[in-house]
């Protein structure tokens, strides 16, 4: 039973580090704020006016901002559907009794921990690549004309990319999702005969509808900001831009400190957008 | 495990899971492989799997063209202190009698 006095104390005792974690996040975005308003350029920065809402003005209204907002939703999307998806799949595979379980695993989880860069090096030079990689050499042997990626599909190539790092961050929580359902349960459903497919859409699945909900959000918190696997692979371009990119672009290319803090923070904004609906559309899973 | 499964079931979905795992794990197998193999070998058409010149050579070509052990430790220095210093927890009698779990630091 809390009395007066605790929760006082529970105050007191918290207060520093929300104090310290207000901070750690305000300054910076205080900052970016500030920088926003300022025409703030690298290349000229003695003088840095205050020009209000102009930045805004000029990155909504780029085109490049457009297409940026589109490939940042398709690679979200995309990479979204092959990882649930393919991890339930895979999940309800590692599930089943099978020898050396083990091992399956630890190759199963291994994409997750190569470094982005990497990965995306290893998919463009040794695999994708239209002379030299893998999958031409495959192409050829069955006949076929060898596909160059990265010039004639470069968001898919990248979407690929990003889906097989996090097909196993998917497959994890979901396995372990899976293992929490009732052995019993199973077996009351076997015992009544219940044939595997609605054994899944009504026994399993709703058993891990909350996982899905976990992994969903997890993972489009960190694919809203992909950006090795862009930088490594195509550099930019206008078919793989996303918003990350493009503030990147912004900032250190064209060296507009002031743009690059506007379009900072409607990638905020944008990144808001998209949480409030996620959270509203399947956040209801999380209450429970 | 209270349920018993055929063995037939059993050797099928091994089979299947280890191709599986296999292909998914194939992307790094493969750069393992290259780095073993000399520059030309590793863009020679057909691609050679196994029987290629294992060399040692790129391991200390790396090294020598970027500092590679200086990079290497940066990461480490990274990783081991933002772990550490986020699962620190200030010391004295303030953990909660209820948190079991094993202390981290």
């Amino acid at each position: 039973m809390a009395t007066r006095q605790t929760r006082a104390l529970a105050k007191a005792a918290v207060g520093p580090s929300v104090l310290v974690l207000f901070i750690w996040m305000i300054v910076p975005l205080g900052l970016t704020l500030w920088f926003s308003l300022l025409n703030y350029n690298l290349l000229d920065s003695s003088s840095t006016p205050f020009i209000g809402f102009q930045n805004y003005q000029y990155f909504l209204t780029d085109p490049a901002f457009f297409s940026a907002l589109v490939n940042t939703l398709k690679l979200v999307g995309g990479v979204l559907v092959i990882t649930v998806v393919g991890g339930t799949l895979l999940a309800l595979l590692l599930d089943q009794p099978i020898f050396g379980q083990g091992i399956v695993r630890l190759m199963v989880i291994a994409p997750f921990f190569v470094m982005p860069t990497v990965s995306a090096l290893i998919w463009k030079n040794l695999l994708m690549h239209p002379v030299s990689g893998l999958f031409a050499w495959l192409a050829k042997l069955v006949g076929l004309q060898p596909i160059d990626w990265f010039a004639e599909a470069p968001l898919v190539a990248i979407c690929l990319i990003v889906a097989w790092q996090w097909l196993p961050f998917a497959t994890l929580i979901l396995l372990t999702a899976l293992q929490s359902l009732d052995q019993e349960q199973k077996e009351a459903a076997e015992m009544d005969g219940t044939p595997a497919i609605p054994f899944f859409f009504y026994i399993v699945l709703p058993h891990i509808a909350r996982a899905v909900t976990v992994v969903i959000l997890i993972e489009t918190i960190f694919l809203l900001n992909v950006f090795a696997e862009i930088e490594v692979t195509t550099n930019g371009g206008e078919a793989t831009t996303n918003i990350p990119f493009l503030v990147y672009a912004q900032a250190l290319k064209q060296f507009d400190i002031g743009g690059a803090s506007a379009g900072g923070i409607v990638a905020v904004i944008l990144a808001n957008i998209v949480a409030f609906f996620l959270v509203r559309m399947i956040g209801r899973n999380l209450e429970a | 495990m209270a349920r018993a499964y055929t063995a037939q079931r059993r050797i099928l979905t091994t089979v299947a899971a280890w191709i599986i795992g296999f292909l998914i794990f194939f992307p790094i197998l493969w750069m393992v492989l290259t780095s073993f193999k000399t520059e030309l070998e590793a863009f020679s058409t057909p691609p050679k799997f196994l029987f290629f010149d294992w060399t040692l050579e790129n391991f200390g070509v790396v090294q020598e063209r970027s500092n590679y052990l200086k990079f290497a430790s940066n990461s480490i220095i990274l990783s081991l202190g933002s772990t550490s210093s986020s699962r620190c927890r200030p010391p004295g009698r303030w953990r909660s009698r209820r948190a079991s779990g094993p202390r981290t630091c």
